[in-house]
């Protein structure tokens, strides 16, 4: 069986029950329940098929609070639903025919009722169809029924693919159905009779990108902030027959809106825009939706705008950065807001009175009420929710998820950085984040275990506008001695105009059960240049840290006798023939060191630091080897390289040749401890290089290829969506793993994780079991992914998997005498040995 | 749970550990810091110190004998009753007496506080280079001359009581042994040392040192000598007359012995010589602890008896006075107190200050149960300004520390904040002079350089338009072109002497 986990949080807006005892996450395809008392999650609902969006909770009367445990749920598979969440089950489907980006359901009250609303949606729409005539748009429609149809057939075969694990072809890209260029999105807002299911005719407005709608809490309005205006609608009658008839104003701030919010008395209107300023308009809407005898002889002398319908504006302007969520207290007197800065700001509307809770330290991304009224939960951008009581601001409870990736700066796209660590047997990862954080996740449990700040900073937020996108500062590399006992962690900082950058190596050690990890030594700028791979013997206590700047450094902990500590120092560098050094890997019995020198891979011995031999992979002048890898329990050596012709190549080292190649791009290699296997994480496409560093067309869906060493052929092949940029890791299989996943086998258990730190673990190895239930491709999809590899590279690729002295043979080179000299020079015959195979070599060429 | 989390203070950078930390020596005679540093027309040709507190010092320098303040340093008085070149003035043991030989043979004693001439030792023919009291009686003077005499002065009588005649040889210097009263040891430029029994007219022994005597000295216990000649200094059992061990540290003629008397530390043993070094050695081993450079010839060089100041004069007349500045005010203190000590302690009443202040600072005893205190966050000001997030501000206030490491740390952090650039591009002329003198002191240091380096490229880049305008800032720039420059050169002749090393330890492997 499978074990999932790892979601986003903080991706879409949550929502809390009626009783506000569970709050219900997006998290992907699925929405999870999670309980507010003890911050886990108790159910999960299954069944979208791409990403949830938004969450209505359905409410009730005062006295069935308890009782209503219903919500709508809409998605970018083009449906709504309706979910019984303590159960977890499915009530309703209906499909809307567009991607849903939004949905509001204004007094989503009695679902018993036949009287069940409207629900408004803000839809993705394709953009050629703006262009295209009447009838191209019930083309369309036809097509997307088709479409649904399609995606029917895979939710009987249980293919929900919140992650992927569907096989190539049948992944639901428009580009692929219609056959028709993809251009984006523009939005659309539509009404939907929840009764009939059916889309009211017309829609409400159009706008450039699709946007977000916000409900009232009383179910009288809906608003949407759309780029250069705020629109607000009466919720209409459920009778209602066409869109034009909904009464609509609109009101238009100065500058391009984030977000906006109503006042629980439906009076104020607030919206916020990129500069931070938040515009609050009061008495919206009195002239259109109220009747003109309403409030006949109040003159318009004192409006603030003529053309907007609203009695006056207030701005107020603390954030200085793009504001992500506003919210209102219950009582309407304070409105919340936070953005990028990382502080929450709580406004008194009347007074203008600011109060603070700085130092958060990570950007907002929604504020929501709770039924509490004192209670606000902060969606916060580094994957947790954080639940403020506004009365003493402080945080009651904190949920953390995994956490993002860091958006690594561009200047440093080149470096391969680690993306996740086996801390644990247990099953810890050690995962690095954002502000220099090494969290440590607990994937089994799928909960936040720990994390480490690996040097004491502020938070910081940048100001995108001049261009200043990334961190100034990344945790590039983690390793852990087999023990973990020892943390070694290499953080990068950014230079500024050439000023102060360079990479810091730490050494922490474990001291108490408490507290992770204790900083033992800290190296600044360990080498000239950066640090671009980090190992850890198997057995000792040596690093090995390879830099920019041409060498490698053997770290050795050293005893003080006189003082009783230890001590990390350098015992020695190495460097060959000046080339980079871009990847390190120990074998497991500690014996060798492999460094991987730009094109070649120089064997060292760690312990009497001697060069023990030059493996020089033919044929391959330009590319780099990126990462390294010891096949534990026999001869090989896993090498991946990347460049115009980046390559996987597996080696013999009982006889020091190419065992057989691939000419994939590799993500990431992980070798299975046990031994006799190992996965590779390699992207379908070929990324193409162009001068300036960037590359072009990256699909996101990868390959999770299982290897034995001795053969070229996969035992097995999973396709895996938004792969690209992922991870994968063998997990030793502990009792605790197989208990999580359900096994007893004693294989080891992979784990994948994606770009967006969703994973799932399984036993790779297990035949019998209905493969990866739900989030991997099942087990027939394996033959077709065998297909698609096969297809890719068994038969277009030039370099097949051969055998070295063929391979030699096959190789074109510039130079008549091919690779016979492509070797370092201590390896090299002598040269009256080669001098008649150089002579045949000319002799040859002129004979052609 | 985690929330908001406080604010994390910019601490000092932290810089690893010299490999070879300074000496307890080194750090004894960096605490010297420079007091005067004075002109003098011509040569100071001697220095003595006051035996007695507060250990005035007398220069001899051209025709004048100057009397500087042992504790401000400053001139006292000012002696110029010879028509020659005067030499050697010294003080007797008590330092109520000052006495200077000088070109033409005339001894002269003056009266230390009025400065009348007391007594006139006539006798020498030629110059007399070297005079001192005897220290067991107030009553006598030996003196060489450079016509080869040594003479025994009865000072009440001005006579000459014995003359010894056996060096063939200017003599320009001797040393009393402490010891046993009435033995002395003169060396002479006929490369001897002479011991003389004042009781007799004849040298009691002999050693030869080989090289012209500039100086000779007894240790405290009466049976090692030092004595100076050529570039050597040569350590002698006068006992058994043999040379223990012989120093060869100077390039030059070593011009002046001295030992320093054991208040603090062990007595260390100090040579100062033509080539400009003082040199400190270990009296036990003799390695040497610490050296010094002076700018020129150093003639003259004298410690004061409690080891505080150390007075240097030279060829070119410069006379360096360095002081330990803790001990001066340690021994302002004592004297205070010494003289109130007489004063009862006063009972406190409500009319005095301290009164309110009493038992603020009792400390807490060990059964004593603690209350923690919810102190502020103790901030420095670079700190309140990040948090304000004025950078220039900020980096002016870590200049303003004058500590190398609090600048670094606040420099990295606004790189990790990206807001180095507009720091510096913000500064107006007078912070810019502030960034310049830190970074022309800093810059070739190399703890700071992989910064600073890069840092005064960006201040170049950022802030050259504000560098025509001002000459001020123009002369800090200057100044620092000079600082790298010599930094280069440093790096280069280290280089050429690596290299020259290099050959050298490469034949001696072969």
């Amino acid at each position: 069986m499978a074990l999932r986990g790892g979601s986003f949080f903080a991706d879409k807006q949550p929502s809390f029950s009626c009783d506000g005892r569970f709050l219900l996450v997006c998290t992907g395809c699925t929405v999870s329940v999670l309980s507010v008392a003890t911050g886990l999650r108790v159910a999960e609902l299954q069944g979208h098929t791409d990403r949830v969006t938004s969450i209505v909770v359905v409410k009730g009367l005062e006295e069935a609070k308890s009782v209503l445990t219903h919500a709508w749920t809409s998605s970018w598979d083009k449906t709504i639903r309706l979910w019984n969440f303590t159960t977890a089950t499915q009530i309703t489907v209906i499909d809307v025919g567009y991607k849903v980006v939004s949905m509001v359901i204004p007094g989503a009250s009695s679902t018993l009722s036949d009287d069940k609303g409207v629900a408004f949606l803000s839809v993705a729409w394709d953009k050629e169809v703006i262009t295209s005539n009447v009838q191209a748009e019930q083309e369309q429609e036809s097509e997307s029924d088709e479409e649904e149809s399609e995606s029917d057939d895979k939710e009987e075969s249980g293919g929900e693919e919140k992650m992927g694990g569907e096989a190539e072809t049948k992944i639901p890209d428009t580009t692929v159905i219609r056959k028709t260029e993809f251009r984006g999105y523009t939005g659309r807002v539509l009404l939907l009779h929840i009764a009939s299911q059916k889309t009211v005719e017309g829609h409400l407005a159009k706008t450039s990108l699709p946007r977000v709608l916000v409900a009232s809490r009383k179910g009288s309005f809906v608003g949407m902030a759309d780029s250069a205006k705020v629109w607000v609608w009466k919720v209409p009658a459920p009778s209602v027959g066409y869109c034009s008839e909904v009464q609509a104003t609109v009101l238009h701030p100065w500058q391009p809106l984030t977000v906006m919010a109503f006042d629980p008395t439906e009076t104020l209107v607030a919206a916020a825009d990129r500069r931070g300023l938040i515009t609050v308009w009061k008495n919206v809407g009195e002239r259109t939706f109220y009747s003109s005898d309403y409030r006949r002889g109040k003159s318009d002398s004192g409006r603030a705008d003529a053309n907007d319908d609203a009695e006056s504006r207030t701005t107020y302007h603390w954030h200085h950065k793009e504001v992500a969520c506003l919210s209102f207290t219950a009582d309407g007197s304070y409105l919340l807001s936070g953005g990028r800065e990382a502080v929450f700001v709580m406004w008194h509307l009347e007074t203008g009175n600011q109060r603070f809770l700085p130092r958060l330290g990570t950007p907002f991304r929604y504020i929501t009420s709770a039924p509490d009224p004192s209670v606000f939960v902060l969606s916060m951008a580094d994957n947790s929710l954080r639940f403020l009581n506004i009365g003493s601001m402080r945080m009651d409870r904190v949920i953390f998820g995994i956490k993002p990736y860091v958006t690594c700066p561009d200047t440093l796209e080149w470096l391969n950085v680690t993306k996740v660590a086996l801390h644990h047997v247990h099953g810890t990862v050690a995962v690095p984040t954002a502000n220099l954080i090494v969290q440590f996740y607990d994937v089994l449990l799928d909960k936040h275990a720990n994390q480490i700040q690996v040097s004491p900073r502020n938070f910081v937020s940048f100001d995108h506008s001049r261009g200043d996108f990334g961190q100034s500062t990344v945790v590039t590399h983690v390793a852990f001695s087999v023990d973990a006992s020892v943390m070694v962690t290499v953080d990068l900082r950014v230079a500024e105009a050439g000023v102060g950058g360079g990479s810091f190596l730490k050494f922490w050690t474990k001291s108490s059960e408490h507290i992770p990890y204790t900083l033992h030594t800290s190296v600044d700028s360990p080498h000239g240049g950066e640090v671009l791979a980090l190992a850890y013997h198997p057995s000792k206590n040596i690093a090995v840290t390879c830099s920019r700047a041409n060498d490698f450094k053997l770290w050795v902990q050293t005893k003080n006798e006189s003082k009783d500590t230890h001590n990390w120092r350098c015992s020695a560098t190495g460097s060959y023939k000046q080339k980079r050094m871009h990847a390190a890997a120990f074998s497991h019995d500690g014996t060798l060191l492999a460094v991987a020198a730009e094109e070649l891979i120089t064997l060292w011995n760690p312990l009497s630091n001697t060069l023990v031999c030059v493996l020089s992979i033919p044929g391959a002048f330009h590319e780099v080897v990126g990462m390294l890898s010891f096949v534990p329990k026999c001869p090989y050596l896993i090498s991946a390289s990347f460049g115009k012709q980046p390559q996987l190549t597996v080696w013999n080292l009982s006889t020091l040749s190419v065992w057989w190649s691939y000419q994939v791009e590799v993500e990431g290699i992980t070798v299975d401890p046990n031994g006799g296997h190992f996965a590779v994480l390699a992207s379908s496409h070929t990324k193409r290089y162009h001068k300036g560093g960037a590359e072009v067309k990256r699909n996101g869906t990868a390959q999770v290829c299982l290897f034995k060493p001795e053969s070229p052929l996969p035992t097995s092949v999973w396709n895996f969506k938004d792969g690209i940029g992922g991870a994968l890791l063998f997990l030793p299989p502990t009792e605790e793993v197989n208990k999580a996943i359900n096994a007893s086998s004693s294989e080891s258990k992979l784990l994948i994780l994606n770009k967006h730190r969703e994973y799932v673990i399984f036993d790779p190895y297990s035949e019998s079991n209905p493969k990866p239930a739900s989030k991997i491709a099942a087990n027939a999809a394996i033959e077709d992914a065998l297909d698609t590899f096969n297809a890719m590279y068994l038969t277009t690729n030039t370099s097949k998997p051969i055998a070295q002295h063929d391979q030699l043979s096959k190789i074109t080179s510039t130079q008549p005498w091919g690779d016979l000299l492509n070797a370092p020079s201590h390896v090299l015959p002598s040269l009256t040995d080669i001098g008649q195979q150089i002579l045949e070599s000319f002799l040859q060429k002129k004979a052609q | 749970m985690e929330a908001a989390s406080s604010y994390v203070p910019v601490g000092k950078k932290q810089l690893p550990k010299s490999r070879n930390p300074l000496t307890a020596d080194s750090k004894f005679w960096r605490r010297f810091k420079s007091r005067i540093v004075d002109e003098q027309k011509f040569a100071v040709t001697c220095v003595d110190f006051c035996p007695v507190f507060p250990h005035d010092f007398v220069v001899t320098a051209s025709t004048r004998v100057v009397v500087y303040d042992g504790a401000s340093c400053q001139v006292k008085k000012t002696i110029s009753r010879f028509t020659d070149l005067a030499y050697s003035g010294s003080f007797r043991p008590d330092g109520q007496l000052i006495m200077a030989g000088g070109e033409t043979g005339l001894i002269q004693i003056f009266d230390a506080n009025s400065r009348i001439t007391l007594r006139q030792l006539k006798g020498h023919s030629r110059a007399v280079r070297w005079v001192r009291y005897s220290e067991s009686d107030k009553l006598h003077v030996l003196s060489g001359s450079d016509d080869n005499s040594v003479r025994w002065w009865d000072v009440a009588s001005e006579e000459a009581v014995v003359k010894f005649q056996e060096h063939t040889d200017y003599v320009r210097c001797g040393s009393y042994n402490p010891a046993s009263p009435g033995i002395w040891v003169t060396g002479s430029y006929d490369h001897t040392v002479r011991m003389w029994d004042t009781r007799t007219a004849k040298s009691v022994s002999l050693l030869q040192h080989d090289k012209p005597l500039e100086d000779v000295l007894f240790f405290p216990s009466g049976s090692l000598l030092a004595t100076a000649g050529g570039n050597m200094v040569k350590i002698w059992d006068v006992v058994a007359g043999k040379v223990l061990t012989v120093l060869g540290n100077h390039q030059k003629t070593v011009k002046k012995l001295k030992l320093t008397t054991p208040s603090e530390s062990e007595s260390r043993l100090l040579t100062a010589s033509l080539d400009g070094l003082l040199k400190v050695f270990d009296i036990e081993d003799f390695k040497v602890v610490h050296a010094a450079k002076y700018p020129g010839p150093i003639l003259a060089m004298d410690v004061s008896p409690s080891c505080t100041s150390l007075a240097v004069g030279t060829a070119s007349g410069l006379l360096s006075v360095r002081q330990r500045k803790s001990v001066i005010s340690e021994e302002r203190a004592t004297q205070a107190l010494e003289v109130s000590g007489q004063e009862q302690k006063q009972v406190l009443r409500p009319s005095n200050f301290r009164y309110f202040l009493r038992g603020a600072a009792e400390k807490a005893s060990d059964d004593d149960y603690v209350l923690g205190s919810t102190k502020r966050a103790l901030r420095q000001e670079h700190d309140w300004l990040l948090l304000k997030f004025r950078y220039k501000d900020a980096l002016l206030a870590a200049l303003n520390t004058k500590d190398p490491t609090v600048v670094v740390a606040v420099i990295e952090e606004l790189v990790a904040r990206k807001g180095l650039v507009q720091a510096f591009s913000n500064l107006e002329v007078g912070e810019l002079e502030i960034l310049l003198a830190f970074l022309t002191k800093h810059v070739a240091s190399p703890k700071y350089s992989r910064l600073l380096v890069p840092a005064a490229h960006s201040v170049f880049d950022t802030c050259a338009t504000s560098f025509a305008a001002s000459q001020s800032l123009k002369q800090q720039v200057t100044k620092l072109k000079y600082a790298v420059e010599e930094e280069v050169r440093l790096q280069e002749s280290l280089q050429s002497f690596q290299g020259m090393l290099q050959t050298l330890v490469q034949a001696a492997v072969h």
